[in-house]
């Protein structure tokens, strides 16, 4: 091979290699659905359509904790009076969330989700719940929030307790100001001069 | 041949700005590594003057992090790697018998994109705000979320010096694939070429993938996408991932070309072949692929899956079965053989030593339970440092030393250097020894201030540091000095050494080998 068609070759294995890095996201997103080893949840479950009547009680078990925490210095409360539940595999629940924006803006919040142990995270499945969407919370307000969910029965046996952990992320400084427009249709966002 | 004499060659600084000889270039490479290795040196004499008493002494905290981590990248891209591009550009095409590389305007070009690079990434030192302050590893979200605005300076320095090393690693392959002087087959070739092959592929591989990693910083900085940031849907692991898959491969891009000069430099003073090179260039093949499935030990605490854990703690340590190989293979060398202690073989044989001591703290790392007690702490600064420092710098060395009659005609003053010698390994040492002791205990790394109970070490650490700093300007003395004069050296300098680059005179002409030698 003649050096400027082995250069032309080596400059093309380059450039694959950088596609190859870009691809490596939604591969990473991909393999992560598939075996559910960083224990995220993607988007939400249809309803189950077995459900038990909730006079019968399943006796599978799992322990289920309940965690928010901010990402940093945010002026938000969120409380919940289910820290944890004992929830009947296969059995549906609601569990509500009051989160109260206690600083002086409003605010626009984004919860992520993660359960441990990673590997339970597929049999978590949730129907509706408010890290689906972003929240906007006006200065002072209190909002009621809800999660609605069952685990499935496909889950193995061997794990008795789970734990799903809401991280909150402020995103206000995200939002564009038309946006922040229909989220707030009553104030205008008023540019922030420093993060 | 005529065609050269004819062109009236450029003089001044013209001929190192226009040059595209394969000498020349090689030289700037080595300056610059230099250069580099000072700087960054400068750095690491900043942070052990901060250590060396518990407390904040003499710089603020953010400045202290700004040190580690623009010392790290200086040293990783600015004084190693361009060292190795320059001792391949000075050395392949002299030991394969080419005229010049293959691509020597790609060559110029390569190198002179190298000093504004780190142009860029120093001078953000100097803005407000400061340099890069989140480790040379770069995580997110410490990069993006919360790095200073002057981390787009940081990011086009990476850019530049990938598309820098990826140029310099095409040039490696085309000139090793397409000018090797007739007869010399592929094992054939001298350790130190197969070696810088293995290296270009393992660069045009990974450079890339670090390109696009740092662009992803980039755009999730300023542009709002969210890549790492979990609030937008990415996740801030997968930056380690991306990171990995080059950074793992990066570490055998800074020893490989070292294997390959230690397996030159023993059997020259053990007068004796390489013991084992067909297995020599396995072993270096099977490192070169292990590298890219090793990467997620540097992961271990964030949370893998058991299954996950024990293949790469598994894989990991299969690394060191070839390097083992190649640490027993050296070693056969020189079993029986008629050793002399000449400079290049002293820095050789500590190499060695000292090498294995960094790899068998890499296995200690390897394991994952105790990894979760390792895990960012001075241990781990003792590995590397270990590795790259005593390995990959002392190979630097060596072959500098090995060489530099070559290169300047003159032999260096033997008793500079050997002085040099002692002294760096005595100090270097006293710097990275006690390390593993204070790591072990739990002293974090990255840190400006300490627990009391770490005092006396870091006092310790500090005094090898400023010897170990202090001692490398003997090391310029001696190149300046073997430039300027000394005793003239012979073809082949070292006695009965084997390669093509001894039968052309020293200092070797701007032009060897217009027509290939014969290979018997």
């Amino acid at each position: 091979m003649n050096n400027k068609k082995l250069t032309i070759k080596l400059i093309a294995f380059a450039l694959a290699m950088l596609l190859f890095g870009f691809s490596l996201v939604p591969l990473y997103g991909l393999l992560c659905e598939v075996t559910g080893i960083n224990g995220k949840i993607i988007g939400a479950s249809e309803k189950n359509t077995n459900i038990r009547t909730s006079t019968q009680t399943s006796e599978q078990v799992v322990k289920l904790q309940i965690l928010t925490h901010n990402q940093g210095p945010i002026p938000i409360q969120i409380k919940t009076d289910k820290i944890e539940i004992y929830a009947n595999v296969g059995q549906e629940y609601l569990i509500s969330f009051e989160a109260t924006n206690t600083g002086s803006k409003d605010i626009v919040i984004q919860a992520v989700p993660s359960v441990s142990p990673g590997l339970t995270a597929k049999y978590l499945h949730k129907i509706e719940c408010f890290c689906f969407a972003q929240q906007a919370i006006k200065k002072g307000e209190t909002v009621n929030l809800s999660l609605n969910f069952y685990i499935d029965e496909l889950i193995d046996p061997k794990y008795k307790q789970m734990s799903l952990s809401y991280a909150i992320f402020d995103i206000s400084d995200d939002i564009k100001p038309e946006k922040w427009h229909q989220l707030f249709p009553e104030n205008i966002k008023i540019a922030k001069v420093s993060k | 041949m005529n065609q050269h004499t004819s062109i009236k060659a450029a003089t001044g600084w013209r001929r190192w700005v226009y040059t595209t000889n394969h000498k020349d270039i090689g030289t700037l490479y080595l300056w610059f590594s230099l250069i580099m290795f000072f700087t960054g040196g400068l750095m690491a004499m900043i942070i052990r003057a901060e250590l060396f008493q518990p407390g904040l002494q003499l710089v603020e905290p953010n400045f202290f992090n700004q040190m580690t981590t623009v010392h790290g990248l200086i040293m990783v891209f600015g004084a190693v790697m361009p060292a190795f591009t320059g001792l391949a550009n000075w050395m392949v095409p002299l030991m394969i018998g080419a005229p010049d590389m293959a691509l020597p305007r790609m060559n110029n070009w390569s190198f002179w994109i190298l000093p504004f690079a780190f142009l860029i990434l120093l001078s953000s030192l100097f803005m407000p705000g400061g340099g890069p302050n989140f480790g040379w590893t770069f995580y997110a979200p410490l990069s993006t979320t919360y790095s200073n605005d002057n981390t787009a300076f940081f990011v086009f320095a990476i850019h530049i010096m990938g598309i820098s090393s990826i140029m310099g690693a095409i040039n490696v392959i085309v000139t090793i694939t397409n000018m090797r002087a007739p007869g010399m087959t592929w094992m054939k070739l001298p350790m130190f070429v197969w070696t810088m092959l293995i290296t270009a592929f393992l660069l045009i591989m990974v450079m890339p993938v670090l390109a696009g990693t740092v662009t992803m910083v980039l755009t999730d900085k300023y542009f709002g996408t969210s890549f790492f940031d979990a609030s937008g849907g990415g996740d801030p692991v997968m930056f380690q991932h991306l990171f990995w898959f080059f950074g793992h491969p990066e570490v055998y891009i800074m020893i490989l070309p070292a294997f390959g000069i230690i397996s030159t430099i023993i059997p020259t003073f053990s007068r004796k072949k390489l013991f084992g090179y067909h297995s020599m260039v396995y072993a270096t093949v099977s490192i070169a692929f292990l590298s890219f499935i090793v990467w997620a030990h540097h992961m271990f605490t964030t949370g893998m899956p058991l299954a996950g854990e024990l293949f790469f703690m598994y894989s990991t340590m299969i690394i060191s079965v070839p390097t083992g190989v190649k640490v027993f293979n050296w070693i056969a060398t020189l079993w029986r053989g008629s050793i002399t202690f000449e400079v290049p073989m002293l820095f050789a044989l500590a190499f060695i030593v000292l090498f294995t001591i960094g790899g068998m703290s890499g296995l200690m790392l390897a394991i994952t339970p105790a990894d979760f007690q390792y895990h960012d702490t001075y241990f781990v600064v003792a590995h590397f440092h270990y590795v790259l420092v005593t390995g990959a710098v002392f190979s630097i060395m060596a072959a500098t030393y090995y060489w530099i009659p070559k290169w300047t005609g003159n032999m260096f003053h033997e008793g500079l250097a050997k002085t040099h010698f002692w002294l760096s390994l005595v100090s270097v040492n006293i710097l990275f020894f006690p390390m593993h002791f204070v790591g072990l205990a739990g002293m974090p790394r990255r840190i400006p201030d300490y627990a009391l109970q770490f005092a006396d070490f870091n006092a310790l650490i500090s005094i090898g540091g400023f010897a170990f700093g202090l001692s490398q300007i003997l090391f310029v003395v001696v190149i300046v000095k073997c430039i300027r004069g000394g005793k003239k050296a012979k073809a082949n300098v070292w006695e009965d050494a084997e390669g093509l680059e001894w039968e052309v005179p020293s200092p070797a002409p701007l032009h060897t080998f217009s027509t290939a030698p014969t290979i018997k």
